[in-house]
């Protein structure tokens, strides 16, 4: 089916127009229920199709992003993963997507996110809280605890911007982070946990967990910009006692490089903008290491009320 | 005098306003962390060839409170990790 829409993400704006299957029809659909709508001509254009495009043979690598690569002939970039190839140019996504394949939503993201940094946005894997006023990045790898700490703090009376991505952009003298609207997706057990923190949850499953609607985790809808003056890292820690601890700044840089999957990479565009972007994060935001005890999901209510006390306390 | 190793130049350090630091290898695109005076011992290797471990250990004696002994061992032991983790080159 035909999927059209225009909307402005972190921004920029950003523009549809694809022949997509129900898979795709559900990425665009929550990028159009989550962001403001845009009219006019966008920033960026994506245009998915059936195939026509073909990968040239003379690309020049420049870094993986996850299991897909991405390339460079001259001012094109391409992102393939062996099936399905997607190209940037001049702001135009154009997507050759196999008819045998499934969507390729991580090309596509991987792809959309590429574009944006000649915005200078740049992607976080992060959650974002606003903790009585403050706003907070909860940042970390796969599995760090990023959407089990978002919904503790959720319980907690907390509003979040989302579990896992986030754009990073400059206004002024400030760093600004959106959230990137995307499913949480949560374990069965972190689920049982924080049920009353969730107000409704869909029936997909991705990878044995649960994938809730951003929209209605808390009962509230996420929200779309915070201007973070905490970072906070989440680890799952094998011991009874959730605690709090503070981090030098050197540690939360090297945090948010590890959480960046393009400050390191030499060729990706912009990277030294990146990378100041982070820097300037580790300067002006208190740092503090968020150990994840099994006190958490065993009394998760009064476990949180803890943390987030301990939270509000911690002087800089 | 054994000259000592200087950074590699694709090893970029950040120095923060704590006095931390992080050195980010753009070859590898592994950081490390880098404490008050493992910045100190990096902008002295960065600084250029002039002296030996000695002199740095000096500067970290007369900045932090520790031996000019302890000092020195506390170096050579950074100087064998930044070579194993190929953040200097030379020396």
């Amino acid at each position: 089916m035909q999927h059209r829409g225009a909307v402005r993400l972190a921004g920029v704006s950003l523009a549809w127009d694809a022949t997509v299957d129900d898979e795709a029809e559900s990425f665009f659909a929550q990028l159009a229920a989550m962001l403001p709508p845009h009219e006019g001509r966008a920033d960026i254009e994506v245009r998915l199709g059936p195939p026509g495009l073909s990968l040239p043979s003379d690309v020049r690598p420049l870094f993986f992003h996850g299991p897909v690569q991405v390339s460079a002939r001259g001012d094109q970039h391409w992102v393939h993963d062996g099936e399905s190839s997607i190209l940037l140019e001049g702001g135009l996504i154009r997507g050759d997507v196999a008819p045998s394949s499934a969507f390729p939503e991580l090309l596509l993201r991987v792809m959309l996110f590429t574009a944006l940094r000649a915005h200078g946005v740049h992607e976080l894997h992060a959650g974002a809280l606003r903790v009585a006023g403050v706003d907070a990045l909860v940042v970390g790898e796969s599995g760090a605890g990023k959407t089990t700490f978002v919904l503790a703090a959720v319980l907690g009376g907390a509003a979040h911007g989302g579990d896992d991505t986030t754009l990073l952009r400059r206004e002024g003298d400030r760093v600004v982070a959106s959230s990137f609207p995307r499913a949480f997706l949560v374990a069965p057990r972190t689920l049982a946990a924080f049920e009353v923190a969730t107000a409704a949850r869909t029936a997909t499953l991705h990878a044995g967990k649960r994938a809730l609607d951003p929209e209605r985790v808390g009962g509230q809808r996420a929200l779309p910009e915070l201007t973070p003056s905490r970072l906070l890292f989440p680890r799952v820690v094998d011991r009874d006692g959730s605690a709090i601890v503070s981090v030098s700044q050197a540690d939360a840089l090297g945090g948010l490089v590890a959480s960046s999957p393009l400050a390191a990479v030499r060729d990706a565009p912009r990277r030294a903008e990146n990378f100041s972007m982070l820097t300037d994060l580790a300067r002006s935001c208190a740092g503090f290491e968020v150990l994840l005890g099994r006190d958490l999901l065993a009394s998760p209510r009064a476990t949180t009320d803890r943390l987030l006390a301990e939270l509000r306390a911690a002087e800089r | 005098m054994k000259a000592l190793p200087t950074p590699h130049t694709q090893a970029l350090l950040t120095e923060l306003d704590d006095g931390t630091g992080v050195v980010l290898h753009l070859d590898t695109k592994f950081y490390y962390t880098l404490n008050a005076t493992g910045v100190f011992v990096w902008k002295q290797l960065a600084a250029g060839p002039a002296g030996g471990i000695d002199d740095i250990a000096r500067g970290l004696a007369e900045r932090f409170e520790v031996t000019e002994a302890q000092a020195g061992d506390d170096v050579r032991a950074l100087l064998s990790e930044l070579r194993v983790e190929g953040l200097v080159v030379g020396g």
